[in-house]
């Protein structure tokens, strides 16, 4: 279920002369102040004892542009920043755990903005019962790994006033009055928006699923040593999968997009490799820092490193701010290979991916209706697919984009895993490639403890990004977000730079 | 501060990484293999028991990890039964071949006589878990028998370890613990069918396969030393009949597939919410002995087993009594076994058939 007001307003021709924001604060209210009142008892909302109910109340005040019941529904929400709002799409919420006068649940919503940009958010919002009514501290929404926000939320200990119930505000009764009668949004609504967050993952498993210790991880996680490999299985039959069929189009791979209207976003994408010999790591402190900053980043995996990390890979894939694509089974050089090898490569990968989301979707966490109902936005296979070394042939690309997903390689390498490797020269080599290139970049480091100072440098890199009015993305919303540069051949900064490879892991 | 890593480390080590990044590689590998090196002196209880492997244990999953939170023992009651889960685990039969029982281990395991002097008691705790719930996992039960050194058996039912699959891992490779089957999904093999009964344990015996599996390639393993993961048991070495009910045909079944039917002779009647700590430990006081066996639940579904285990611990302790595994207790005596199966006395869990019928589903809502 959900709520959409996609504004048939929106194409309605804008009136002239007529300020968006100021005329429905002053517009006479088209109720007298005792009906209101008569209205809002035999409306006192039944759907508001619930906080779910409550919660589904205020955006549909939101979509309506009703925007004094959603400030009364959000205290310290701003009637400027709801009116900013064109369109709404909420899914229905999901409770997550209910204490007394307290609950917290987790919501997906997305926003159009009047002035064409969209957001989204996908994590958990905290509610209090004042009376009757449930009211939406404007604080308590929460992104993502949630365990801590829940517990905290629900014993009070996040609150900033005690007063809170004294401060609300009666909630006056719903009105569309204003949908009908708002001014079309601002016309850039017209041309597509700028940029679509795309995003996989449930906020809800995330913090069902695991608690903070599961999450944390530890430094020695880190460590990349050899270690004996046991033999790879056979891949499981699979005739009408997704490598059955022969690709016929043009075999292309994607280093860049181009977003629409120049939005400035960049995808930081990290490689987690695990070849025959090694077992290799997992970085918690990078990806402890990408959360902590809410940073959107993309994972490509081995099928081995999934294998030797099974918990890491299912706290990946569920993540909503991360997403896990398929680096191949064991980071072979596909321009090596022969076709059934390639093949055999990409399908084993496939096989671990989708066994550690099966075995997720067996566990309590998802269970029940809501966590079934969230599995499905977990994708069934990666996603994404990733060229091992930057490395292929024409032969390869046509075996590879048999699978018809995107073929996501790099404009710019980080070199975190090379001797000279520091943070200054990996900001150096970000800022020169944003001059360079502008927005759209696909940045390439590591995440399996090959780079010891990713993480260190990952805080100063999102401030640079920030500072220079870059946002990072997952790979799926920046390729959403524009026009993909797609090339035949594969490299690592520029043709034929990475030939070297061939010598050194042919197969 | 110095490196002193074993040449053959090193050596390993950089002829490795000269393949990518050297030094970078080698320092990163040494410095994390350095702190590793260090971290099991300073955690050392181990007792030398030869199951299982410390090493795993403290690798694989942090202290707190392993102590779990007191929300692991929430129950999923499923009233939907479009939710119910029926689904096969991914391998159906066990790779591990199993010889036929001797004589006397077969029929339904009571108590063990054991030798004079002998003082060994078997504490064990039942994992059950339906088609039509998902149960939980006491961690404070488990985390008082950590903390105080105590030998438990675990039988775990196959859909239980399925959802469990850390706990699973973590009771597996704990050399404290052994784990036992408690059938798939909870089935009255008294009145399943010979097809529905092999289900039931050999679904389990493979689920058991694929988490060691599953633990044998993951990398805090495979970073050890393969001795590590050879002395974690290969196949589930005993079972448990869900209801304490079983037949002739389910017996025989056992037999065949290598499995010694342990029940119980003392009950502590955990599952009944009006049972208190005090009538637990008051009625294993009254009944213990040398060889006995005790049944509570472990799952969620004990209502004050953990807060039981003080009152009745330290006083058998006292008293000169310890704890042992089930195999241990095997091995050491003579089982005392019957040829039906039941709670307290025969003929007690005819009912059941009735009000359960295949057990593997709740019979509500009528």
């Amino acid at each position: 279920m959900s709520i959409t007001s996609t504004a048939s307003t929106a194409r309605a021709p804008r009136s002239p002369g007529r300020g968006d924001r100021a005329d429905v604060v002053h517009r006479p209210c088209p109720l007298n102040r005792s009906a209101l009142v008569a209205l809002a008892l035999v409306l006192s909302t039944p759907a508001a004892a619930d906080p779910g109910g409550a919660l589904m109340d205020y955006y549909a005040a939101v979509a309506n542009h009703d925007c004094a019941r959603a400030v009364a529904l959000r205290p310290g929400y701003l009637a400027d920043t709801c009116l900013a709002i064109a369109a709404v799409r909420v899914h229905e919420p999901i409770p997550v755990r209910q204490a007394r006068s307290r609950a917290v649940l987790a919501l997906r919503v997305e926003v159009d903005k009047r002035d064409g940009t969209r957001e989204m958010f996908d994590g958990l919002v905290g509610l209090r019962q004042c009376g009757h009514q449930w009211y939406i501290p404007t604080w308590a929404f929460h992104g993502g790994g949630g365990e801590d926000f829940t517990e905290r939320f629900l014993n009070g200990s996040l609150d900033h006033a005690e007063d809170f119930c004294a401060a609300a505000r009666p909630v006056p009764a719903a009105s569309t009055a204003y949908a009908a009668t708002k001014p079309p949004p601002l016309p850039a609504l017209a041309a597509p928006p700028t940029e679509t967050s795309v995003a996989s993952g449930s906020a809800l498993l995330l913090q069902r699923c695991w608690n903070a210790a599961d999450l944390a991880g530890t430094p020695g996680e880190a460590m990349v040593s050899t270690a004996l490999t046991p033999e790879p299985p056979d891949p499981r039959p699979q005739g009408t999968g997704r490598w059955s069929g022969r690709w016929q189009g043009p075999a292309m791979n994607i280093r860049y997009v181009r977003p629409n209207g120049g939005a400035r976003v960049v995808a930081l994408t990290f490689n987690l490799i695990e070849r025959p010999g090694e077992v290799s790591g997992y970085d918690a402190a990078l990806v402890n820092a990408l959360r902590a900053a809410r940073a959107p980043a993309t994972f490509f995996a081995s099928g081995r490193w999934m294998q030797s990390h099974p918990e890491r890979a299912r706290q990946l894939m569920v993540d909503p701010l991360f997403e896990l694509g398929s680096l191949g089974w064991d980071h072979h050089n596909m321009a090596t290979l022969d076709d059934a090898k390639t093949l055999r490569q990409w399908r084993l990968a496939d096989d671990v991916y989708a066994g550690l989301r099966s075995g997720l979707a067996h566990r309590k966490c998802t269970a029940d209706a809501d966590g079934r109902r969230a599995m499905r936005n977990i994708p069934e296979l990666p996603p994404l697919l990733r060229l091992p070394y930057g490395r292929c042939d024409h032969q390869a690309l046509v075996a590879t984009a048999g699978a018809a997903v995107p073929i996501v390689q790099w404009s710019t390498v980080l070199d975190d895993i090379t001797d000279e490797a520091s943070v200054a020269a990996m900001r150096a080599r970000l800022s020169e490639d944003l001059e360079r290139l502008g927005p759209g970049l696909i940045i390439v480091g590591h995440a399996d403890g090959r780079g010891p100072h990713t993480a260190a440098a990952l805080p100063r890199l999102l401030a640079d990004l920030n500072e220079a009015g870059y946002r990072p993305v997952t790979v799926s919303t920046l390729l959403a977000a524009g026009e993909p540069e797609r090339v035949p051949e594969c490299f690592e900064h520029r043709p034929q730079d990475n030939l070297r490879y061939d010598d050194w892991f042919a197969d | 501060m110095p490196l002193s890593l074993p040449d053959k480390v090193m050596d390993a080590l950089s002829q490795h990484a000269t393949l990518h990044v050297p030094r970078q590689l080698a320092r990163v590998a040494a410095v994390t293999m350095l702190g590793l090196a260090i971290a099991p002196a300073a955690t050392a209880t181990a007792q030398p028991y030869t199951n299982g492997s410390q090493a795993i244990l403290e690798h694989c999953w942090s202290p707190a990890q392993l102590a779990g939170s007191p929300r692991d023992k929430e129950l999923l009651d499923l009233t939907d039964t479009t939710l119910f889960n029926r689904e096969p685990p991914v391998r159906t039969m066990p790779l591990m071949p199993a010889s036929p029982l001797r004589e006397s281990d077969r029929g339904s395991i009571r108590r063990v006589r054991l030798p004079p002097g002998d003082r060994r008691i078997a504490l064990t705790f039942d994992l059950c878990e339906m088609a039509s719930d998902v149960t939980g996992y006491d961690a404070e039960l488990v985390n008082y028998l950590r903390e105080h050194q105590v030998r438990a058996t675990f039988y775990a039912g196959g859909k239980w370890m399925r959802s469990h699959p850390e706990q699973t891992k973590q009771l597996m490779a704990d050399p404290l613990f052994e784990l036992g089957n408690h059938a798939w999904t909870h089935g009255n093999l008294h009145y399943l069918s010979p097809e529905e009964a092999s289900e039931q344990i050999f679904w389990t015996q493979a689920q058991y396969e694929l988490l060691r599996e599953e633990l044998a390639a993951s990398a805090c393993v495979r970073r050890l030393p393969p001795a590590e993961m050879a002395t974690v048991p290969r196949r589930l070495g005993s079972f448990r009949f869900p209801f304490g009910t079983c037949n002739r045909s389910a017996l025989d079944q056992l037999a065949a597939a290598g499995l010694p039917a342990v029940q119980w002779d003392i009950v502590t009647g955990d599952p009944t919410r009006k049972t208190t700590a005090v009538q637990i430990a008051e009625r294993i006081h009254r009944e213990v002995h040398p060889g006995a066996i005790i049944i509570a639940h472990a799952n969620g579904r004990g209502w004050h087993t953990a807060a039981a285990l003080d009152l009745f611990i330290p006083r058998l302790r006292r008293q000169g009594y310890t704890f042992a595994t089930v195999s241990e207790l095997l091995a050491a005596g003579t089982p005392v076994s019957v040829d039906t199966c039941y709670w307290n006395r025969p003929g007690d869990v005819d009912y059941v058939d009735r009000k359960y019928g295949k057990g593997t589903e709740k019979p509500w809502p009528r």
